[in-house]
C-alpha cells in the first residue's frame, strides 16, 4: 500500500514536473498561494533561529530587547499560524487538482466520436490508474497527499536555508553537512521507492487482489456470492495475491544493513566534526553566544534535508497526472472516426443499405462477412438470429460507433462516412440491451439534454410508464427521494427515451431486445404503442420474441455474418426455412386445444 | 421501492470511540504481536534525542557564558549525536512500522472483506444508509492501519511534550502555564474535524452523483448511448456541477477550520512571547536559561501542534474508521444468529410459506403481503406477475437473503429461520436476471457455481452442456482457460447473451440442489437455445429422489405453462395458483395475461 519513504529522485524525472505544472492549471490562485506559503514556511524557522541568537546576544550584552522581542514574537506567531492555513490550502488544492484531472479524463473519454479508445486493452492500465486514483485505493486521495507533499518540500527548503546561513560562517561546514545529509537519500535510494512495481507480475497480483476484494465487498456480486458460498474462496484468493504483492514489495524496498551503516557513520561523523569546530570557536571566543546559537541551530536545521524532499506521496500523486496526459492523445487517436460534411437532415428518404460490409472487432474473427441488406426508408425490419450472430454489431455500425473494415453503409446511396457525424447521430436513436441508466431524475433519463416536460410526459405515456414516478424523482436508491426501478420499469424508461428522441426528429430507430424484461401485458401493449409512435421512422428491431418480430414489415435472419433469409413473416413461414423452424419452436407451446383457443381470442 | 417520507433508521449509532480503538489494537496485536511491539518501542525511542536538543542548547549557552570549554564541547557533541540519532531512529522505526502496517493491512482488509461477504443477508448491500456507512470501509481500509501509526506517533509526541515541559519547569514552574494557552488549539482541533466530517457526509450524495456521471462517461458499456444520444459534453458539465456542489461546502468548512486554528495558535504564540518576556524581565534569568525557554518553547509549540494535529487526525479520520469497523463487527455478529436446526437431506412435502409478508428494511411499503402457499416437493413451480409484483423478492426470501418481516417459511417442518444460511444455500442453485459477470477464466466463471469442484473438468463441462453454452466455449481460443472480460490481459469480451448462458451454466453446477432458482435467466437467449434448455431441465428436474423444487420466474407463458404449479402474484398479494389448465379454467388474471401473449403467435 502506501510507502513511507522520503526520496529525492533525479530532478530530471518528468512525471513530478508534470504534476507541479498541472497545479496552476487546476486553480491558478490557489496554486500561487500554496507555493507562497510553502516558501515562507521553509524560511521562517531559520529566521526564528536568527531572532533567538540576536535576542540572547542582546541579553548577554545588556542591550535593549524590545525590538528584537517583537521580531522574534512575530516570526514565531507567523510560524504557528501558517501551518493550519497551509493545510487547508493543500486539501483544497488537492481536491481541485483531482477534479481538473477528472474533467480532462472525462473529456478525453467522451470527446472521441468512436468507441475503440474505451475498449483498447493497451489503454486499460492507464485508464484504471487515472480513473481510480482519488478513491484512496492505492494511496491517499490528493486532498490528503498534497499536505504530505508540502511537508516534504517545506523541510527541504528549511534545510537549504539553514545551510545557507551556516555558509555565512563557514562554507565548508555547510557543504559537508549538506553533502552528508544528501548522501542518505542516495545511500538509501534502493529502499526508498519501489521501482519495479510496474512489472507484469506485480500488476497482475494487484489486479487480481483488487478484483477479489471488490467481489467480496461490493453489491453487484452480492447475491451470487451468497448463493454459491463464494466468500471463503474469494477471500483466499485475495489474501494469497495480496501477500505475494507485499512480499515482492518488501524484498524490493527493505533496508539493507550496509547502506544504513554507511549513512549512519557519515552523518554522525560530519555532525560531530562540525559541532566540535563550532564548540571550539565558541569556547575560544571567536564567535559570541548569539552567533553560536544561530550557527548551531542552523547546523541542526540542515538535517531537514534528510527528511525533506519529494515525498512518497508525490509518486502516487504524479502517476495519475502522467496517465491522464498520456491518455489524452492516445484516446484521441484510438477513438477517432472521420466525419464528413454532408447534412443528414431528414435522411434516409429512400433506403439504408449495407453494401458488402465486413467487420471484425480487434483480434477476433469477422462478425459480419460480406454482408448485404437493404432497408427501405420508413419501414420496419426485424433481425433474428442466434447469440453472437452479429445483430447488435449491425446496430452499432449503423450508429457509426465503429466503421466497417470493408464495404460501406449507404444512406440514400451515399456512404454514411460522408455525412456530418453529429448530424447523422441526431437522426438515430437506439436502445441497446445494456442501455444507460442514469442516476438522475426521471426527466433527464427520458430526455437527457433538454426538452419540454410535454415531450417527456407524452413519451412516458407512450411507453406505458406515466405512473412510474414523478419527473423529479431520481432513479436510484441512495439519493434523497430516490427510487429503484425494476428491470422492466427501466426498459420502459429506455423506450420513452427513444420515443422522445423520435419526437425531436430522429428518423432511424434501433431496438435491441426492447421488451425482453417487460411482462406479457406490457410487451403486447408497448409494442403496439411503439410502432405507432415510430410509424414514419425506419425501425430496426432485434428480438428473440417472435410474437414481437412478426409485427415488423420485413424480417431478416442473420447467420454466420450474412443475411440468410429476408421477407415478410408470411413469406418466411412459406419458405419453410430457418425462420419457420425457430418460430415453430417458440410457438408450439401455445398450440392449445380448440376449446381453449376460443377463450382468449375474445380477450386479445 | 420508494422510501417512506420518514424512514425509520435501520442503523444503530456507531459504537464508542475508545472501545473501538481498543478492539482494533487487540486485532492488530493478535495478528502481528512482535512487529506491533517493536514499532511502538522504536517510535517512542525516536522521540528522545529530538526532545533533548533544547537541553544541549542550554548547556552550550552555560558553557560559553561560564567559559567552560568541556561543557561547550560536550554539549556540542550531544547536539551532533542528537541530530544523527534522530535520523537513524526515525529511519529504522519508519521501516519497521511500514512492515507492520503492510502485514496488518492484509489481515485487516481480509477481515473487513470477510465480515461483509459473510453477512448472510443483503440489507447492507442494498440499503442506502448502510451503503453510506460502509463505503469508507469498502474503499479505504487503509484508514484502519493508519490508526496504529497515528496512535504510536501520538504517544511519541506526548512523550516529547512531557520532556519539554519538564525542562521548562526547571527554569520556573509558572512556565507550565503555557500549556493552558494551548487549550484553544486543542479545542479547535477536536471541534473542526467534526465540522468538516459533517460537511463531507452531507456531500455524500452529490459526491456519489459526480462519481456515477464520471463512471458513465469513462466506461465502454454506457459509451454507446452517450454517443448516440450525444450527451458526452452534457455529462462533462453535469459532473463538474455535481462536483462543485460537493466541493463548495467542504472547502468552506476547511477554510473556516484554517481560520479558527490560526486564531488559536496566535493565542499560544502570544503567550509564548509573554513567557519569554517573563523570564527575561520578570525573573531576570541568565542568558542560558532564556535560551532554554526560547528553544524549548519553540519545540513545545511544534510538539503541541503535532500532538493536537495527530489527535485531530486520529479523531477525524482514523478513529472514525475503527468505529465503523466495530459497528460492522457488531452488525455481522447480530445477523449471524447461527441456526440450530439442520437442513433436511431431502424434501418430502415441500416448502411451505405461512403468512409471509415483507417490506425492505427502512421502508414501509409491503412488497409481499400475507403469502400462504406450499411448493410441493419434486415440482417445477412458475412464478408470474407483472413487474414489481414481488417475484424477485419472493426468491430472495426463499434463498434466505432476507428474513420475512412476518410469517415464516418451512422446509418440510423445519423453519427456514432456524437453519444456518450457508447450509441452506449450499443446497441451492440457480441463475438470476441480474447475474454477475465473473471475469475469471471460463472454467472459474462457471465452476464457481460449486466451489469444491471448481478445478474438475468434468462437472464444469457437464454444467456448460446443461445450459446449452457449449457453443460459447467452443468459440474460445484457449477453451475453458480463456480469460473473460476485455479489460484483462488476453481477455475476451462476451455479448450479453453469452454471459447469460455462462451464468446459467454456473447455476447448473451443483448436482444435488434442493431448490433450483431460475429468475428470468433466458431473457436474452434465442428461441432454439431457450427451447432446448427448458425441455432438458424440465425433464431432468421433476421427481428427483431428493424432492428438488425448481422455481422459474418468467414472463414467457410458453415456458410457464410447462410448470406443475403456477403462482400468480398481483400487487404484492397471491392472486391465484394451480396448474395451467386449472388457472385457464378459473378465468382469472392468469388467463388474461396468457391470452395476450398467445394471441400474438396465432
Amino acid at each position: 500500500m502506501w510507502q513511507n519513504a522520503v526520496v529525492l529522485p533525479a530532478l530530471t524525472v518528468r512525471k513530478e514536473w508534470q504534476f507541479f505544472a498541472v497545479l496552476p492549471k487546476a486553480d491558478g490562485k490557489l496554486a500561487f498561494l500554496w507555493w507562497a506559503v510553502l516558501l515562507l514556511r521553509g524560511i521562517l524557522p531559520s529566521l526564528f533561529a536568527i531572532a533567538m541568537g540576536v535576542l540572547v546576544n542582546a541579553l548577554q550584552m545588556g542591550q535593549p530587547l524590545g525590538g528584537w522581542l517583537v521580531f522574534a514574537g512575530a516570526t514565531f506567531i507567523l510560524l504557528q499560524v501558517l501551518g493550519p492555513i497551509h493545510q487547508s490550502l493543500s486539501a483544497n488544492l488537492g481536491d481541485r487538482t483531482a477534479a481538473w484531472l477528472y474533467d480532462r479524463l472525462t473529456a478525453a473519454c467522451v470527446r472521441p466520436p468512436g468507441m475503440a479508445h474505451l475498449e483498447d486493452p493497451a489503454l486499460t492500465s492507464d485508464l484504471t490508474v487515472a480513473r481510480d486514483f482519488d478513491l484512496g485505493m492505492t494511496g491517499p486521495p490528493l486532498s490528503i497527499s498534497m499536505d504530505f507533499i508540502a511537508s516534504g518540500i517545506v523541510e527541504m527548503i528549511g534545510g537549504v536555508v539553514a545551510a545557507l546561513i551556516l555558509a555565512v560562517y563557514s562554507w565548508w561546514m555547510a557543504i559537508l553537512l549538506t553533502g552528508a545529509w544528501l548522501a542518505t537519500h542516495w545511500l538509501l535510494r534502493e529502499s526508498g521507492i519501489w521501482r519495479d512495481r510496474n512489472t507484469e507480475e506485480v500488476r497482475a497480483a494487484q489486479r487480481d487482489a483488487d478484483y477479489a476484494y471488490r467481489l467480496a465487498v461490493d453489491p453487484p456480486a452480492s447475491k451470487e456470492l451468497r448463493l454459491f458460498g463464494l466468500a471463503q474462496w474469494t477471500l483466499d484468493r485475495f489474501i494469497s495475491r495480496r501477500t505475494h504483492l507485499h512480499d515482492l514489495q518488501y524484498e524490493a524496498t527493505k533496508l539493507r544493513e550496509r547502506p544504513v551503516l554507511w549513512s549512519m557513520l557519515l552523518v554522525a561523523g560530519a555532525n560531530v566534526l562540525v559541532f566540535w569546530m563550532l564548540a571550539t570557536a565558541a569556547a575560544g571566543g571567536t564567535i559570541g553566544l548569539g552567533q553560536a546559537v544561530v550557527y548551531v541551530q542552523s547546523a541542526i536545521g540542515v538535517s531537514m534535508i534528510a527528511f525533506g524532499g519529494f515525498s512518497w506521496a508525490l509518486d502516487g500523486a504524479a502517476a495519475p497526472v502522467a496517465a491522464v496526459l498520456r491518455l489524452e492523445p492516445a484516446m484521441r487517436r484510438a477513438g477517432a472516426l472521420p466525419s464528413g460534411h454532408r447534412p443528414a437532415e431528414s435522411l434516409p428518404s429512400q433506403e439504408i443499405r449495407f453494401r458488402d460490409v465486413t467487420f471484425a472487432y480487434p483480434g477476433a474473427p469477422p462478425v459480419l462477412d460480406h454482408f448485404d441488406l437493404t432497408i427501405p426508408a420508413g419501414t420496419s425490419l426485424a433481425i433474428v438470429g442466434q447469440n453472437g450472430a452479429g445483430k447488435t454489431t449491425l446496430a452499432k455500425l449503423l450508429c457509426r460507433l465503429y466503421d466497417p473494415q470493408a464495404g460501406a453503409i449507404e444512406i440514400d446511396g451515399v456512404d454514411v462516412r460522408e455525412f456530418d457525424l453529429a448530424g447523422w447521430r441526431n437522426r438515430v436513436t437506439a436502445i441497446f440491451q445494456d442501455f444507460i441508466r442514469l442516476e438522475l431524475p426521471l426527466r433527464d433519463n427520458v430526455s437527457p439534454l433538454s426538452g419540454s416536460d410535454d415531450v417527456v410526459v407524452s413519451a412516458l405515456e407512450a411507453a406505458g410508464a406515466s405512473q412510474l414516478a414523478s419527473l423529479d424523482t431520481i432513479l436510484a436508491r441512495g439519493y434523497t427521494g430516490g427510487t429503484d426501478l425494476s428491470g422492466g420499469q427501466w426498459q420502459r424508461v429506455a423506450l420513452a427515451r427513444a420515443i422522445a428522441a423520435v419526437s425531436r426528429g430522429a428518423g432511424v430507430v434501433l431496438l435491441d431486445e426492447p421488451t425482453a424484461q417487460l411482462d406479457v401485458r406490457g410487451e403486447a401493449e408497448i409494442f403496439d404503442r411503439l410502432l405507432a409512435a415510430t410509424r414514419h421512422c425506419t425501425t430496426i428491431l432485434i428480438s428473440h420474441r417472435f410474437s414481437t418480430v412478426r409485427q415488423a414489415d420485413r424480417i431478416c435472419v442473420l447467420e454466420n455474418g450474412r443475411a440468410v433469409e429476408l421477407g415478410t413473416h408470411d413469406e418466411l413461414m412459406g419458405l419453410n426455412g430457418r425462420y419457420r423452424t425457430m418460430f415453430d419452436l417458440q410457438a408450439q407451446r401455445f398450440h392449445v386445444p380448440e376449446e381453449e383457443g376460443g377463450t382468449y381470442e375474445t380477450l386479445a | 421501492m420508494k422510501l417512506s417520507p420518514e424512514p425509520q433508521s435501520a442503523l444503530g449509532p456507531l459504537p464508542p470511540a475508545l472501545s473501538s480503538m481498543w478492539r482494533l489494537c487487540k486485532l492488530g496485536y493478535g495478528h502481528e504481536p512482535g512487529l506491533m511491539i517493536t514499532s511502538l518501542v522504536l517510535s517512542q525511542l525516536s522521540a528522545l534525542p529530538d526532545a533533548l536538543l533544547a537541553l544541549w542548547l542550554m548547556l552550550l549557552g552555560q558553557g560559553v557564558v561560564q567559559h567552560r570549554p568541556t561543557l561547550v564541547h560536550g554539549s556540542a557533541i550531544g547536539l551532533g549525536l542528537s541530530a544523527a540519532g534522530t535520523w537513524f531512529l526515525r529511519t529504522v522505526s519508519t521501516r519497521v512500522q511500514r512492515r507492520f502496517r503492510d502485514k496488518v493491512t492484509i489481515a485487516l482488509e481480509s477481515h473487513v472483506a470477510r465480515l461483509q461477504a459473510s453477512i448472510g443477508t443483503l440489507t447492507h448491500q442494498e440499503h442506502p444508509e448502510f451503503i453510506d456507512r460502509l463505503s469508507m470501509l469498502r474503499n479505504q481500509v487503509f484508514v484502519l492501519d493508519h490508526m496504529y501509526m497515528s496512535l504510536f506517533s501520538t504517544l511519541g509526541w506526548i512523550l516529547r511534550l512531557a520532556i519539554t515541559m519538564a525542562l521548562l519547569a526547571s527554569v520556573h514552574p509558572a512556565l507550565l502555564l503555557l500549556l493552558v494557552f494551548a487549550i484553544p488549539t486543542m479545542w479547535t482541533s477536536s471541534w473542526r474535524p467534526a465540522v468538516e466530517r459533517i460537511a463531507q457526509e452531507k456531500g455524500a450524495q452529490t459526491g456519489r452523483l459526480a462519481r456515477h456521471l464520471f463512471a458513465t462517461a469513462t466506461t465502454a458499456g454506457p459509451g454507446k448511448d452517450v454517443r448516440v444520444a450525444g450527451i458526452g459534453d452534457h455529462l462533462l458539465v453535469e459532473r463538474r456541477k455535481a462536483w462543485e456542489r460537493w466541493y463548495t461546502p467542504i472547502a468552506a468548512a476547511r477554510s473556516g477550520s484554517a481560520l479558527w486554528h490560526a486564531l488559536a495558535w496566535a493565542i499560544f504564540g502570544t503567550a509564548y512571547v509573554g513567557a519569554v518576556v517573563f523570564v527575561t524581565w520578570g525573573i531576570k534569568a541568565p542568558a542560558a536559561q532564556v535560551l532554554l525557554v526560547l528553544a524549548a518553547g519553540a519545540r513545545l509549540s511544534a510538539y503541541i501542534g503535532a500532538t493536537v494535529g495527530e489527535i485531530g487526525f486520529l479523531r477525524g479520520f482514523w478513529m472514525d474508521g475503527s468505529r465503523r469497523l466495530a459497528w460492522l463487527e457488531d452488525y455481522a455478529a447480530s445477523i449471524a444468529r447461527s441456526g440450530d436446526l439442520k437442513v433436511p437431506a431431502a424434501l418430502n412435502h415441500g416448502i411451505r410459506l405461512d403468512g409471509v409478508s415483507f417490506a425492505y428494511p427502512g421502508t414501509s411499503r409491503q412488497v409481499l403481503q400475507d403469502i400462504s402457499l406450499t411448493l410441493p416437493a419434486g415440482a417445477v413451480v412458475a412464478i408470474v406477475g407483472e413487474n414489481g409484483a414481488g417475484k424477485t423478492t419472493l426468491v430472495k426470501l426463499l434463498s434466505k437473503l432476507y428474513e420475512p418481516s412476518s410469517g415464516a417459511i418451512f422446509l418440510d417442518e423445519t423453519p427456514l429461520a432456524r437453519v444456518p444460511a450457508e447450509q441452506w444455500r449450499a443446497r441451492l442453485a440457480g441463475a438470476f436476471q441480474d447475474f454477475f459477470r465473473f471475469e475469471f477464466s471460463a472454467r472459474y466463471t462457471v465452476g464457481l457455481g460449486d466451489v469444491p469442484r471448481l478445478e474438475d473438468e468434468q462437472p464444469v463441462t457437464a454444467a456448460i452442456d446443461r445450459a446449452g453454452a457449449a457453443d460459447v466455449v467452443a468459440r474460445f481460443s484457449s477453451g475453458l482457460d480463456t480469460q473473460l472480460g476485455s479489460t484483462w490481459p488476453n481477455g475476451v469480451e462476451l455479448s450479453f447473451g453469452q454471459w447469460q448462458k455462462l451464468a446459467l451454466a454456473r447455476g447448473f453446477m451443483r448436482d444435488d440442489p434442493l431448490l433450483l432458482i431460475l429468475d428470468e435467466p433466458t431473457a436474452a437467449l434465442d428461441a432454439e437455445t431457450e427451447h432446448a434448455l427448458f425441455e432438458r431441465y424440465a425433464a431432468a428436474a421433476r421427481h428427483r429422489a431428493n424432492g428438488r423444487i425448481t422455481i422459474l420466474v418468467s414472463h414467457r407463458f410458453s415456458t410457464v405453462r410447462m410448470a406443475d404449479l403456477i403462482v400468480v402474484l398481483d400487487g404484492s398479494r397471491l392472486a391465484e395458483f394451480g396448474t395451467h389448465e386449472r388457472l385457464m379454467a378459473q378465468r382469472g388474471p392468469y388467463l388474461e395475461l396468457y391470452g395476450i401473449q398467445a394471441a400474438s403467435y396465432r
